[in-house]
């Protein structure tokens, strides 16, 4: 049996529960690799590790001290490139303050290319390629590729200011769109902007979990509503300079009443494993208020056709970035006729309490990639 | 010459349609997701006539037609080949390793050519062996289109390719994302289109390239040549722009018979069928 080398954070729950799940299956321990090692001494590390290996390249994040390290290492270019920039790099970062993730994916990006030469060799097989760890961390890389494969996704614009977004709903005739930062997850960094049209003209609000305080930008984990224009302005400001995913706001489909969308998790170009996530509101995600779902409520609903097609491409989503895994979000349009894949998550595979004939999810990893 | 938009019946699959090939009196249509969609017609721009086929496919990207013979490309590297006109098809192994095939297509003197993910690059000339073909990147390979100075292929990484014999050379292009389509307009200047409205021209075969303003910052998935050298280019939201200076400036053509994406066009007659979501077709003539 091969074994796997893991690069993550040892004390997070990705490696504990993955390295468990390779002791369920009868796997020897992983090599494991801390980020932080690789960071502070070099990724020639990686030389002395005697292959064959299967390796899973896994999260950096909830870790402060690699947080950090990577906020640094990507400090150089993005004062480069002229966007806003975190430098307090010596103290640890306040819970739910947004540095600046643009400059945390320069430093992983960074990272990820001085890791390539040493993981990239034949006796090293990668769950995911670093190419496509790197490409899924760009929303408006995803997004346009997507697109351009046929896979369904919400339309996109590029606004550079507030007003430019404002001209482009407007001439569009949206309603309502979302921005996200291009490089943040789990609905961190994003706003609602909804358009109303008055007899005055336009009116935007926003919705959002974003605050600002004294300390900086924070993500507040509680949706709020932002009516003044001024905060509108602020805000969005904020979101846009620092390189945002700007998309229509499909309405999507409600399940017992509830705003729902899925994760499907693509494991070895099959779809393994789909949970079901319901909200109050558009934004579903289950850390902020979202509930899972009842998946076979759902395929009661969604017509045949149209959930194989959205099945498929989730699996088209995997396929274009060459990962063996893939967390990909689909959302499905009211009355259940079409689908669009919201986005998709190189580190998407933390599902617990999912199983599939009797697996969970890292053990169904496992098993299909040993025997790949 | 004044044109309009005519909007045809919609395709009885209702599927996305992805690609469209013409041959002065046929027209082809391909596409899908996780499932073979082709359809031909021998009247396509009164869009009657679609007669739906199959080449064992899970999702088409290209259709291409000479004579009685059609040659379909998709998903999970599939090719194939039909001899009786669409009607039945044999699955060609090129060895592409499952990889997903954006064209196929054969240019003047007779060679196929198939391009697909991570740089893949085949050449046949027999219809039987495909030999790999160095083209120096691993961006995907988009769709390739033919033209008197040889393959043309868009990349994904911004890029615009030039197959001169056997050897691929890398234009000056320097776009920012995926390029979707190329062409070789009739006056020999050369054109690419991609995502974020992106459309560029180059007058010198690919020495410089100058944006070109298709009057829409959306995604563009097509250029092509009308037959009275009308360029046009199609993308999001049933975007239609066409130049009669050989792609220098455009003018929008204001339309509601397609709404979302127009995937794919191609000549027909005297103007441009074209293809979209949910089997949508219409005629620009």
């Amino acid at each position: 049996m091969t074994p796997f080398l893991i690069l993550g954070n040892p004390e997070n729950r990705r490696i504990t529960m993955f390295a468990d799940a390779l002791e369920r299956r009868g796997h020897p321990a992983p090599e494991i690799i801390a980020h932080q090692t690789l960071l502070e001494e070099g990724p020639a590390v990686l030389a002395q590790v005697k292959g064959p290996r299967l390796v899973k390249l896994d999260s950096f994040g909830e870790n402060d001290v690699v947080t950090r390290a990577l906020l640094r290492r990507g400090l150089p270019r993005a004062r480069q490139e002229g966007i806003r920039i975190y430098d307090a790099l010596d103290e640890p970062i306040r819970r739910g303050l947004i540095s600046s993730p643009m400059q945390s994916f320069f430093g992983f990006t960074d990272y990820l290319e001085s890791l390539r030469p040493f993981l990239e060799r034949d006796d090293f097989k990668m769950m995911n390629p670093i190419t496509g760890i790197l490409e899924l961390f760009d929303k408006r890389v995803t997004s346009r590729r997507y697109a351009s494969l046929g896979i369904p996704v919400p339309e996109f614009i590029d606004p550079a200011t507030p007003d430019a977004l404002r001209v482009m709903m407007r001439e569009r005739g949206w309603s309502s769109c979302f921005v996200k930062l291009a490089c943040s997850s789990s609905a961190s960094c994003l706003a609602v902007v909804r358009r109303r049209e008055t007899a005055d003209g336009d009116r935007f609000s926003l919705m959002t979990t974003i605050a600002r305080r004294p300390h900086g930008w924070f993500n507040s984990l509680r949706i709020q509503r932002v009516d003044r224009e001024e905060d509108v302005d602020v805000i969005l400001t904020f979101l846009l300079r620092d390189g945002a995913q700007v998309e229509r706001h499909v309405p999507k489909a409600k399940l017992a009443r509830r705003f729902m969308d899925c994760r499907v998790l693509v494991v070895d170009e099959e779809p393994a494993f789909t949970v079901v996530r319901t909200s109050t509101h558009p934004i579903t995600n289950l850390h902020l208020g979202g509930v899972r779902g009842d998946l076979d409520a759902l395929r009661r609903v969604v017509p045949p056709d149209v959930w194989a097609e959205a099945m498929e491409a989730c699996v088209s989503v995997a396929r274009a970035h060459g990962c063996f895994y893939v967390g990909v979000d689909l959302m499905f349009e009211r009355g259940f006729r079409g689908f669009r894949v919201i986005e998709a998550n190189a580190f998407g595979d933390l599902l617990p309490n999912l199983t599939r004939e009797g697996l969970d999810v890292f053990e169904w990893e496992i098993d299909r990639f040993s025997r790949r | 010459m004044t044109r309009s938009v005519t909007k045809l019946p919609k395709l009885e699959t209702r599927q996305l349609a992805l690609a469209v090939t013409t041959d002065g009196s046929r027209a082809f249509v391909a596409g899908g997701q996780g499932r073979d969609v082709l359809a031909f017609s021998d009247t396509p721009s009164s869009g009657q006539g679609y007669v739906a086929s199959n080449s064992g496919g899970r999702g088409l990207r290209d259709v291409m037609v000479a004579g009685d013979e059609v040659w379909v490309c998709g998903e999970y590297g599939h090719v194939a080949r039909s001899v009786d006109g669409g009607a039945s098809f044999t699955t060609i192994h090129i060895g592409a390793n499952g990889a997903c095939l954006y064209s196929i297509r054969r240019d003047d003197a007779g060679a196929l050519w198939v391009v697909g993910d991570r740089g893949l690059l085949k050449r046949s000339t027999d219809g039987e062996t495909f030999v790999d073909v160095d083209a120096k990147t691993t961006a995907n390979l988009g769709r390739l289109r033919t033209s008197a100075i040889g393959p043309l292929i868009a990349t994904s990484q911004g890029g615009m390719l030039l197959v001169d014999g056997d050897e691929v050379i890398a234009t000056k292009l320097e776009a920012r994302g995926v390029m979707m389509t190329p062409l070789a307009t009739q006056q020999g200047t050369l054109m690419v289109v991609g995502v974020d409205g992106q459309a560029y021209r180059s007058a010198d075969m690919g020495e410089s390239f100058e944006r070109v303003d298709p009057l829409t910052t959306g995604f563009l998935s097509t250029v092509a040549a009308l037959e009275d050298g009308t360029v046009a280019i199609v993308g999001a939201d049933g975007h239609l722009a066409v130049s009669s200076d050989d792609g220098r400036t455009f003018a929008k053509v204001n339309h509601d018979a397609m709404t979302g994406t127009i995937w794919c066009c191609a000549p027909f007659e005297d103007g441009l069928l074209m293809c979209g979501e949910s089997g949508q077709l219409a005629f620009y003539g």
